[in-house]
């Protein structure tokens, strides 16, 4: 439902939607429990294709009650804004509700400003924004994010998706430094794509834990990755030479989705390479060692960031050496 | 490379070590209800990917015919739902000993058909008597060995019927395991409204400060049941309420709501810190049982909605019993935080409503500025952890009713665990099983506990028996009890929560 910017009449729409949720049918909808902003370009999602965000926002719908503020770089001549509520009953029948506003940034450049929707967020509970689209280029939400340091307290981004196809794999480290620089002011921040690769550097620390591995982490000079992104693959290589406190010498000849499985090689000076393999199926380390390994949806790793209102110190410490 | 600098920060999640987990009493209900859910809700979460599960019975089963059992009990209503490969996969992983506890040959058994993974987790899962036969077997055949991987026994309640028969259990398990090797499971560490009680405490700033006799009038613990005995007549013939439940559960609350902080979360950390308090707790001997206590029985009545037979009508029972199906304490802590702090702890079977909750009292302000001296009018704050059902927390606080005079009401702050998270709470015994299997024994009793409660239990017990006070006062099935628990109360300001 179209609603003018007053954020007044937004709440009341509110309001409404959440009245009509707490019909004699239903048990009432829960308490929200943070504000989720999300900066998107108007031409984000590509027609005949399924949009991820919305993906990761339907794993989160019935887990976590949020108001979900979604403002759009667009191109019409005026600033427009948009009301809606999802439910999704649980057992006992209480509605866990999205209190949706999207708006339209117009030509006006009216909803950049967080003039315009900082009256929206709900005080006292954790603020979230999360740029999908976040790339090195132009920003368009940079003078934005600069004023919203006070309103926001943690900012996600993908750093995954956010390099073309032909930047170099050290792009990722740089444009999530020069990001987190721009945004100094919002006190924490995450990257989708460090979230992802956790499954590097576990099965990584969990292949060389044992005491007689753990003496031959000194003996590695290389390490070889296939599949990952370039970004998973440039932050678990930077990862590695920081735990380390060396420069190895790093190789990533095949890129993919980390959910489709990976090969990792460390190559030891002085002693048999060391292979790490996962797939679907679980990973493999050590002879027929084999594991269970649940590689998170953007929905789960969603969740757990919007869980944590604390800092990640190892990758706090990879950007800085970055 | 003394520390493996790959592992640090990464924030691994929790799984246990490859180990046998070995269910003596696998035909039990305990195992159907309880056990089988929570390792199957671990299994699908993928936390247990090295665990083996061997079933231990003397039913006439083999490993075919106890998966197949399993794989029923799988399709049941408390089991979390999941694809039927799933559900066949994990049965599928299931073995089974048939034996008597008595043969030593189910034990060599285990040996035998399970030798690997090594470390083995027992689960007694059976009735208590037969705990002695099973830790000598399992202590006689090797099981018990702690040299090629550790041997870790869960025990469930009742850990003894009195201090004496306790410290002689304990003795008997010690034999066979070291302490830090023995989990003595009390299932209600386990429920999250519990442990939010510590995170609620010592993970906010604000309510330590007035957490003390400074400014709390008077505690009350209720654990209140619908049900009466049921088909457990016999067992709880020589049980009563004040075993069952006051002796674990009851207590475990107390000490969670009154210990200090302990300087860490380590286990003995904690475990010191409830020690503390059940060590400081007044002993109620025969010449105060008759003022601190209460003791009751239900006789026929309605609850929920139908009629239900006395206790002395249920199968199992003595006609002329005299246990107790309801307890009820006026305990005094000595330490300097609770001195003159009454806990007021009650708990009942067939009463009018299932609860169980704890409600802190804070005392009324030192002037009634807005209650025309009429202290009724200005009801003191209370703090209530609803630890089942409707898991949550409450404060209760005056407010102005709008208009021009400064008349007040009681509202609510609320918080409920269904009111805001959208997933179920997980079960009791599946965070206490992986508890046990990664070796964290914080939401286990320690032997000191359990000896330091039954001490204080036992004193109580004896104190009944010598003086044959107080009278076991009938009350209704529906009610709340016998009248004579609120003489526990102590002031004429006081009153039960209402249940």
């Amino acid at each position: 439902m179209s609603a003018a910017l007053d954020p007044r009449m937004i709440e009341q729409e509110i309001a409404t939607i959440r009245e009509r949720e707490a019909t004699p049918y239903s048990a009432g909808t829960k308490a929200t429990l943070f504000t989720l902003i999300i900066f998107r370009a108007h031409d984000a999602v590509k027609p005949g294709t399924a949009d991820p965000v919305e993906s990761a926002l339907q794993y989160l719908l019935g887990r976590r009650p949020a108001r979900i503020i979604t403002i759009i770089n667009g191109n019409e001549e005026r600033t427009e804004a948009f009301v809606s509520g999802r439910c999704f009953p649980d057992k006992r029948n209480r509605g866990v509700c999205f209190e949706e506003v999207r708006i339209d940034s117009g030509r006006d450049g009216l909803g950049r400003d967080p003039g315009v929707w900082s009256p929206l967020v709900l005080r006292d509970l954790p603020v979230y924004a999360w740029m999908p689209e976040a790339s090195p280029g132009d920003d368009p939400w940079g003078p934005t994010l600069r004023q919203a340091g006070g309103i926001i307290d943690k900012l996600f981004v993908d750093s995954s998706r956010a390099l073309s196809a032909d930047e170099a794999a050290d792009g990722a480290l740089s444009f999530l430094r020069a990001l987190r620089t721009r945004t100094a002011g919002i006190p924490l921040f995450a990257d989708f794509a460090w979230r992802r690769g956790q499954v590097l550097r576990e099965q990584s620390a969990r292949a060389f834990d044992p005491a007689e591995m753990r003496q031959l982490l000194p003996a590695v000079t290389k390490v070889r990755l296939y599949g990952g992104s370039r970004a998973e693959g440039a932050l678990f290589f930077r990862w590695l030479q920081t735990r380390l406190t060396k420069t190895i010498e790093t190789e990533h000849p095949v890129e993919g989705e980390l959910n489709e499985g990976f090969r990792i090689t460390f190559f030891l000076e002085g002693a048999p390479d060391v292979d790490i393999g996962c797939t679907k199926g679980g990973c493999l380390s050590r002879g027929d060692e084999k594991s269970a390994y649940r590689f998170p949806t953007d929905g789960e790793i969603l969740l757990s960031e919007v869980d944590a209102l604390s800092r990640d110190l190892v990758f706090q410490a990879v950007l800085s050496d970055a | 490379m003394q520390e493996n600098p790959l592992l640090s920060g990464l924030g691994l999640p929790r799984e246990p070590r490859p180990l046998t987990l070995v269910i003596f009493g696998a035909s039990g209900d305990l195992t159907q209800r309880k056990l089988i859910p929570a390792l199957f809700s671990l299994f699908l979460k993928g936390s247990i990917p090295g665990v083996r599960i061997v079933g231990f019975a003397r039913r006439d089963w083999d490993t075919a015919a106890f998966r197949a059992l399993v794989r029923g009990w799988l399709d049941g209503d408390d089991v979390p739902p999941a694809d039927a490969e799933v559900k066949d996969a994990f049965a599928g992983g299931l073995g089974f000993i048939r034996s008597s506890f008595e043969s030593a040959e189910g034990y060599e058994e285990i040996k035998r058909s399970y030798p690997q993974p090594s470390n083995r987790v027992f689960y007694l899962a059976t009735p208590p008597d037969a705990y002695q036969t099973i830790i000598e077997h399992i202590w006689s055949s090797g099981l018990a060995d702690q040299s090629k991987g550790f041997a870790r026994i869960i025990v469930e309640k009742p850990l003894g019927r009195d201090l004496v028969s306790a410290r002689a259990l304990n003795d008997r398990i010690a034999h066979a395991f070291p302490e830090e090797q023995t989990y003595r499971i009390d299932h209600y560490l386990g429920k999250e409204t519990v442990q939010n009680i510590m995170v609620m405490r010592f993970g906010n700033g604000i309510f330590e400060p007035v957490w003390s006799n400074r400014y709390v009038d008077h505690v009350q613990i209720t654990m209140a049941e619908t049900l009466g005995v049921g088909s457990r007549g016999r067992y709880y013939e020589s049980a009563g309420a004040l075993r069952d439940m006051m002796q674990n559960h009851m207590l475990q609350l107390l000490c969670l709501v009154a210990m200090e902080p302990p300087v860490d979360l380590n286990p003995d950390s904690i475990h010191n810190e409830k020690v503390k308090v059940l060590k400081s707790l007044a002993p109620i001997v025969a010449a105060t049982v008759g003022s601190e206590t209460v003791r009751g029985q239900y006789v026929r009545g309605i609850v929920d909605g139908a009629e239900a037979p006395g206790y002395r009508e249920e199968p199992g029972v003595a006609p002329d019993s005299d246990v107790e199906t309801f307890a009820a304490l006026r305990v005094s802590l000595r330490s300097w935080r609770w001195a003159g702090v009454p806990f007021l702890l009650r708990t009942g079977k067939r009463l009018s409503r299932r609860t169980t909750e704890i409600s802190i009292h804070f005392k009324r302000p030192p002037i009634l500025l807005f209650a025309d001296a009429e202290p009724a009018a200005t009801p003191p704050n209370i703090l209530t952890f609803r630890i089942q059902p409707q898991e949550g927390i409450t404060m209760s606080f005056n407010s102005k009713i709008p208009g021009p005079t400064t008349q007040m009401r009681t509202v609510n702050m609320d918080f409920s665990y269904g009111s805001a998270f959208g997933e179920d709470l997980p079960e009791a015994y599946e965070r206490l099983l992986l508890d046990a299997m990664l070796g964290d024994s914080t939401l286990y009793m320690r032997k000191d506990e359990v000896d330091s409660a039954w001490s204080f239990i036992t004193e109580i017990l004896h104190g009944w028996e010598s003086t044959g006070t107080p009278r076991v006062a009938p009350y209704r099935t529906g009610s709340a009890g016998p009248d004579e628990a609120s003489l526990l109360l102590g002031s004429a300001e006081r009153r039960w929560r209402r249940l």
